[in-house]
């Protein structure tokens, strides 16, 4: 029986006890946040676990959250809902589920997706790490599969995992430099020509209907 | 007897002797170098292989020849603009890459797409779904010697893809979705000539399976093939007719159903051998469910608008969602990270082939030589949905 987001986290909190920090079923998604020190034992339980029963280890990779050129996500979008709301209609954005809320910056999320293939349910597993030095411990021993995922999230964006047996570089080449997935790595692209020309998205100003032809363009 | 037979038979007896030698002597471990142009890896994969004689004692995947940024690229562009990239990671169905893509950022946005929508979308992941299949019955074959097969495969799936081509206006990369929406309605007389095809594919997938499936060589060569056991490959994640052939019942299409999955009735194929001919097999009936699908959605198709109300720019308001979907090659899924505006903050692209690469190592341990290339190829993973 495929258990409910409210009954997954649930499930959760009362077999981890202190160490999830925080749960969310936003969007209908369930995601948990265990300590850093609990992230082994918590994919443990999410296998382990006869209700859970997550034995399928779907992906596993990190998110740092910065105070970037977004600037704060609810003044930029409220400040888009007043350029284009006047002329359309802005469809009910929340479904009916409980709040999203993203971590206080800066922070550094590992996040790892187990699903069991008999219950046909699934969970987002998440711990907070130092931003600054992110470590975390290996789960090759409750996954296997999490074996190259990790070596990928070790070379994009340098966190350390503490006992993954082959700790080299899965994707890039030995010599490379820098963690391309970190936001202070800036795209080289990006930054010899800007893209795609007076179309940039970052620098085209809000106000701009985007349907008005440009000079020169065919209408 | 005559002296010259006396002394042939001795010489055969000394070639005997020889050969029992050689049997017995240890053999030189060899490092051998499979790729990273080999026909049978679908792009630029290298196996680096130890081998003992004809055994494979050790196997070093080396991946990123490539590896394009994807996650990267993402953070840089609109939503719009994505959907163009994402058909480029597994190139043989791209027009499936860009649903749970789509459906993420609707999902974040509260937006459902209209029936028609919903419908044309699901014919299309099919159509995409065959021609992807139609290329592995027909290059399985060729990886294993058995060239006919191809041709006759190609022929067909080239219909498929003129029906993708005339709905997108590309055969490989569409880029047709979009947030709310399609980009276009179907031609006219799409439906006739769609209901055709699926025929033709149907018959196609009958004569492999008489020539191809009946065919003792082919037979030998895969039958108890690089087994993989249901719980090592749920460990590695493995995904698609991969683990539906190790006897798992996993198919996002009947346990998360999305566009209107739920709607159509369909048989989850499944398989208790998980060898390379399973998977092969598995892949064959899929084909002939997926032209049952299509058959159901032409004759359900409703009218209505092809976009849902959206914003004239798509801005997706803050929030966190994973979305996969039933890909060829497996479980694919997008997760999203939005805090508002309208880039990404953070897109983890989750990839089916990755994950059925990732076994490879465990998998390709003792086995011989020849077997090894059924297996690669019998996996089926597409280089673009590997590196990323």
């Amino acid at each position: 029986m495929a258990l409910a987001p409210e009954a997954l986290t649930a499930r959760f909190r009362d077999g981890l006890g202190e160490s999830v920090v925080d749960t969310s079923t936003a969007f209908g998604m369930a995601t948990v946040v265990v300590s850093a020190r609990a992230w082994v034992d918590a994919l443990a339980f999410a296998k382990g676990d006869e209700q859970l029963a997550c034995d399928s280890f779907s992906w596993l990779s990190g998110i740092e959250w910065v105070d970037d050129s977004e600037g704060d996500a609810d003044a930029d979008t409220a400040e888009a809902a007043a350029a284009t709301g006047a002329e359309t209609e802005e469809p009910e954005p929340e479904p009916d589920e409980s709040e999203y809320h993203a971590p206080p910056v800066p922070a550094f999320e590992v996040v790892a997706r187990v699903a069991s293939s008999t219950e046909h349910h699934g969970v987002t597993l998440k711990a907070r790490l130092d931003p600054d030095r992110p470590v975390v411990a290996s789960a090759i021993g409750v996954y296997a599969g999490a074996d190259w995922h990790e070596r990928e999230l070790m070379e994009m964006f340098g966190v350390e995992v503490v006992g993954h047996p082959n700790p080299v570089k899965l994707y890039l080449p030995d010599h490379f430099e820098g963690h391309p997935l970190r936001r202070s790595y800036k795209l080289g692209a990006r930054e010899i020509k800007p893209w795609p020309g007076d179309v940039n998205v970052e620098d085209m100003p809000e106000d701009t209907p985007i349907t008005e032809p440009k000079p020169g363009q065919p209408k | 007897m005559t002296s010259v037979q006396s002394h042939l038979s001795a010489s055969f007896a000394a070639h005997l002797a020889d050969a029992q030698v050689a049997v017995e002597i240890e053999t030189p471990e060899m490092t051998l170098n499979i790729g990273p142009q080999h026909p049978s890896t679908h792009g630029v994969f290298r196996l680096i292989a130890k081998v003992d004689g004809e055994r494979v004692t050790e196997v070093e995947p080396v991946l990123g020849y490539m590896h394009r940024g994807y996650e990267k690229l993402c953070e840089v562009r609109t939503y719009a603009q994505v959907t163009a990239l994402v058909n480029r990671l597994d190139w043989l169905s791209g027009y499936c890459n860009e649903i749970p893509f789509i459906l993420s950022a609707e999902k974040l946005m509260g937006i459902e797409a209209p029936p028609r929508v919903q419908y044309i979308r699901t014919i299309l992941s099919e159509l995409a779904r065959q021609a992807t299949f139609l290329v592995f019955l027909g290059s399985f074959g060729i990886e294993l010697g058995a060239l006919t097969p191809f041709f006759h495969t190609m022929r067909d799936r080239e219909k498929v893809l003129d029906l993708l081509e005339s709905v997108t206006g590309g055969r490989f990369h569409p880029n047709f979705n979009r947030v709310g929406g399609i980009l276009d309605d179907l031609p006219p007389g799409f439906v006739e000539e769609c209901a055709a095809v699926m025929d033709d594919v149907d018959k196609m997938c009958d004569q492999v399976d008489a020539l191809l499936f009946g065919n003792d060589i082919f037979r030998e060569r895969t039958l108890g093939v690089g087994v993989i056991p249901l719980d090592k490959g749920l460990e590695y994640g493995v995904s698609g007719a991969n683990i539906r052939a190790s006897g798992c019942a996993a198919d996002v299409r009947r346990d998360e159903p999305y566009l209107v999955y739920d709607e159509v009735d369909f048989d989850v194929v499944t398989d208790t051998r998980g060898d390379a001919f399973a998977r092969a097999y598995c892949r064959l009936q899929e084909t002939r469910e997926s032209t049952r699908i299509v058959r159901q959605c032409l004759k359900a198709l409703p009218s209505g608008p092809i976009m849902a109300k959206v914003p004239k720019v798509i801005q997706v308001p803050p929030g966190e969602v994973y979305v996969r979907a039933e890909n060829p090659l497996g479980e694919m899924g997008y997760y999203l990270v939005s805090r508002g505006g309208r880039i990404p903050y953070r897109v983890k692209v989750r990839t089916a082939s990755f994950n059925n690469v990732s076994v490879l190592p465990w998998l390709l341990e003792g086995v011989f030589m020849p077997d090894l290339i059924a297996i690669l190829g019998s996996l089926y993973f597409i280089l673009g949905d590997v590196d990323r």
